[in-house]
């Protein structure tokens, strides 16, 4: 009896526990489940209000700016019209494009962004006669005022998931855009709660009926899920996650914001290792134009690239791309989007691309180091990879690119005079705007897109006799005691140190000149005049001059410092050079005007600053010596190619067995700077005008620019002396040089004119002035 | 030959006066304009050593900098000293010779408080300055930063 009821018993408590069993465990799934909710709505939140993407800084050259009376030569228009990717065309009816002919360039302006607002898309007509913009028109009306061309961009900073981005916001869209993702991706995009039943079915009916997958039923939601969140793992774990998690995004959000998303995010192409993201970047890429600007085709190829940006690459597969592009289109028709008539004319146009822009490899490598170099001051490395910085820098792509060629034609001429067995020749070069600091170019390396050791701010190398103006101006600040025509010896003397050690300098062509005027002393870069001169003078107080000129470095304490037993690199050769060339006034080399957010709200501007470190008299004192360098002197050669109306000042610099070739020269526009050498620190056989200055006089030969014209200071005045005896005489006289000299108050020694006629010469000569 | 004689004061005026003439037309010296060295400007040698070169030049000034500079003192004027700087780093870039933009730099500078900025911006405005008329303006506004105008 006990045996049965105790089995009744334990039949009924097994389905007792059997229940609860099932009970708990269906309560522990729906708690499990709950919680994998949450989870993944936290994802969805997190990510989708947080910091989305990463976006790299993006750099920018200066925008090019067009008024009357510009110097500009048509010829290094059109180069930057090349860079920009403007196509020559008959007719300019399309931004993007322009026409040459004879002396009028006409070009229809792309619209973009600058520091002064917005540019609208624009006809602009130059009149261009002798390099200087005789007249300029926007839209048929005389412009008196500035226009500019869209920045040509030249990097950018990247994240390591190098990823090129644009963002752009929903009310930018343009509306076919919008509508050509509705017809093409998500018709039920407005009315759906994240996943779309309808569209599952009738995916799965064009399936079932093609025998094969023919159409996807995921909406653009999940689609955004998918590669926003997600990995692209094909699995039921996978889609259920982004079915619930489509279905979460639509809960906490607008639709706007998730389509704004999407066309942000959506991948749409590659370049190299980088890949293209949003539609806004991709617009850049394929047509290199801004979104809005894109016409309904353009728009179209834009959206039949996202269902394979590989298989349907324009580039690479045109046929398919077209096919793809006039179905999108033809979907946009049936579903109302566009008339007939508009989808027969997009479908009748040709695919026309842009070419290819580089990302991920910054063009001019040695000037960006320079941007990095002065940004890491102030901002921190991670939001220059990631923030969508924009940097507008001072680079100017017509001198940068003319430095370049200058580089590669002249190294190449050089090379022919080298061993076949030596080692290369390198070059570090930099442009500098002579009345703002600005750089504007900058080749670190003969071949600019190295980006290997960037010469101009690394490679640390004597600098031979380009030291030599310092002395001088040392000199020149003490007028009661040297003046331009003051008399040198420049006899040879020794120097004995008090551990026995001698130094006697040399001239460069081993013979002593007796005395000469200082000014021919400097032209003629006399090593033992200067040598002498410095010892006179002090080497504290050389030492003193250069600090004020802006050499900060460590300096050489003996006297071998006075002809250029000193290292430095281009950079700091320029820093110092600049402060001469703009008459005394110290100012920061600058390669940045301003950083924007990626909004285009301005953060930083980086103003112009000067000090004025040198009196004016000295410094114009200087710089006519340094003209005297050019006219007459070791820099003259320079006149085979430069015209003889473009006044200039330099100096050349030749360090010991021609190891290093120097040159700094400017005009009243640019200041250059090159050095060529061996890296292995070997002869090159090459002196600072055989070497440096033909790159340096080729490159200036290829840009329009006024003259150097420091206005003369009001206690300078012009006096004649003779050229050889440094003594003072009469205009008229024959071999009679004019020199400013700094006071009316100092006399010296005079000479009349040593013949009758050589009177009568000099005299009808000021007399017709010639 | 007197007949002759009676003519040469008329002649020898005359020929004064041609002289005169030709003379003024070859040596005029009204102050030079400082213009663009353009890249097609063929190479002849050296530039030459006479006294010229030692005449302080007129900076040409393109209108658009001068329609800046314009816009610059009336934003200085109304307070609007940011925008100003904006427009004075234009006018500056696009001609960094010319005097008066240094010159509106040390009045914007000067109102900011910044003594030490404006008086460099001024001695720079002073060192460009091409005559005497645009010396007197700068020493002007640095006695007095009302007198700028």
């Amino acid at each position: 009896m006990t045996k049965a009821k105790s089995s009744a018993k334990q039949k009924k408590a097994s389905p007792q526990k059997s229940g609860s069993f099932k009970l708990k465990l269906f309560l522990t799934l729906i708690i499990a489940a709950i919680a994998w909710v949450i989870y993944l709505d936290a994802q969805v939140r997190f990510k989708f209000e947080g910091k989305r993407w990463s976006l790299p800084a993006q750099v920018f050259a200066r925008p090019l700016e067009l008024y009357e009376g510009q110097a500009l030569n048509l010829d290094n228009l059109e180069n930057e019209l090349a860079l920009l990717d403007y196509r020559q065309a008959s007719q300019t009816d399309k931004p993007g494009t322009y026409l040459r002919s004879g002396s009028r360039l006409s070009v229809y302006r792309r619209a973009h962004n600058t520091a002064e607002g917005s540019q609208p898309a624009q006809k602009l007509d130059l009149v261009i006669r002798g390099d200087v913009v005789q007249n300029l028109s926007t839209d048929g009306v005389t412009e008196k005022g500035i226009q500019t061309l869209e920045p040509f961009k030249i990097g950018g900073v990247y994240p390591s998931s190098k990823q090129e981005r644009q963002l752009i916001a929903y009310e930018d869209v343009p509306p076919g855009l919008i509508s050509g993702l509705l017809a093409t991706e998500d018709k039920d995009f407005f009315e759906h709660f994240g996943v779309s039943p309808l569209a599952i079915a009738r995916a799965a009916f064009a399936n079932i009926s093609a025998g094969r997958v023919v159409q996807g039923g995921s909406t653009l939601t999940q689609q955004l899920v998918k590669n926003f969140y997600l990995t692209r793992e094909r699995s039921l774990w996978r889609k259920a996650n982004e079915a619930l998690m489509s279905i979460l995004l639509e809960a906490h959000y607008e639709k706007t914001d998730i389509l704004e998303t999407y066309i942000n995010d959506v991948y749409l192409g590659q370049s190299g290792s980088t890949a293209i993201h949003g539609f806004a970047m991709a617009s850049y890429f394929y047509f290199a134009k801004q979104l809005e600007s894109c016409t309904l085709e353009e728009l179209a190829l834009l959206v039949g690239i996202v269902k394979g940006p590989s298989y349907y690459d324009p580039r690479r597969h045109p046929e398919r791309a077209k096919q793809r592009r006039d179905l999108v289109l033809t979907l946009m028709h049936e579903d109302n989007w566009i008339s007939r008539a508009d989808m027969l004319e997009a479908q009748q146009m040709p695919l026309l691309l842009a070419s290819k822009p580089r990302f991920h490899s910054n063009r001019y490598p040695a000037f960006m180091e320079l941007v990095r170099q002065q940004l890491v001051a102030e901002y921190d490395a991670d939001d220059l990879r990631s923030e969508g910085l924009k940097i507008y820098t001072t680079l100017d792509p017509q001198l940068q690119e003319g430095l370049e060629s200058a580089i590669q034609l002249e190294l190449r001429q050089l090379d022919a005079r080298q061993p076949a067995s030596s080692s290369e020749l390198q070059t570090g070069a930099i442009v500098t705007a002579v009345g703002t600091g600005e750089v504007l170019a900058m080749s670190g390396d003969r071949r600019p897109r190295y980006s290997g050791f960037n010469r101009v701010l690394k490679a640390e190398r004597a600098v031979g006799s380009l030291i030599k103006p310092a002395i001088y101006l040392t000199a020149l600040e003490q007028p009661d005691s040297y003046q331009l025509p003051t008399m040198l010896s420049d006899d040879p003397f020794k120097l004995e140190f008090e551990n026995g050690e001698i130094w006697q300098p040399n001239n460069f062509d081993d013979e002593s000149h007796g005395n000469v005027p200082l000014y021919q002393a400097l032209a003629n870069s006399y090593n033992i005049a200067s040598a002498r001169l410095g010892i006179e003078l002090g080497l504290d107080e050389v030492k003193a001059t250069l600090r004020k000129l802006g050499v900060s470095q460590a300096l050489n304490p003996y006297p071998s410092l006075l002809l250029g037993a000193q290292a430095m690199t281009p950079f700091e050769v320029a820093k110092f050079y600049q402060t001469i060339a703009s008459n005394g006034f110290n100012m920061p080399l600058r390669a940045i005007r301003e950083v924007a957010d990626h909004d285009g709200n301005v953060l930083s501007r980086y103003r112009f600053e000067v000090e004025q470190v040198i009196q004016p008299e000295a410094s114009y004192l200087l710089q006519s010596a340094m003209q005297e360098t050019m006219r007459n002197g070791t820099g003259k050669s320079a006149y085979a190619r430069l015209p003889s109306a473009l006044h200039t000042a330099g100096k050349t610099g030749t360090t010991n067995d021609f190891r290093d070739s120097w040159f700094a020269g400017f005009s009243g526009d640019y200041l250059g700077v090159v050095w060529v050498g061996k890296d292995d620190n070997s002869s090159t056989g090459l002196t600072g005008s055989s070497g440096a200055l033909k790159v340096w006089s080729r490159f200036m030969s290829g840009v329009p620019q006024y003259p150097l014209a420091t206005p003369r200071p009001a206690d300078v005045f012009v006096k004649w002396f003779d050229r050889e005896t440094g003594k003072q005489t009469d205009e008229s006289c024959s071999g009679a040089d004019p020199l400013p000299v700094w006071g009316q108050q100092y006399e010296f020694e005079y000479q009349s004119c040593s013949s009758g006629l050589s009177k009568l010469k000099g005299w009808l000569k000021s007399w017709l002035n010639f | 030959m007197v007949e002759l004689l009676k003519h040469i004061p008329r002649v020898g005026a005359q020929l004064v006066m041609i002289a005169i003439t030709c003379m003024a037309l070859v040596s005029c010296s009204t102050q030079q304009r400082l213009g663009v060295v353009a890249t097609s400007d063929a190479a002849s040698g050296p530039a030459g050593s006479d006294g010229a070169r030692y005449e302080t030049k007129q900076v040409a000034v393109p209108a658009a900098v001068k329609s800046l500079l314009v816009s610059a003192e009336q934003a200085i004027s109304q307070g609007r000293l940011e925008e100003a700087k904006n427009l004075l780093a234009r006018a500056q870039r696009i001609a960094p010779s010319y005097s008066r933009s240094y010159l509106l730099w040390g009045v914007l500078h000067r109102l900011e408080g910044d003594e030490s900025k404006a008086t460099q911006m001024f001695n720079r405005a002073y060192s460009l300055a091409a005559n005497d008329s645009e010396k007197r303006a700068v020493l002007k506004a640095q006695e007095d930063s009302n007198a700028w105008h």
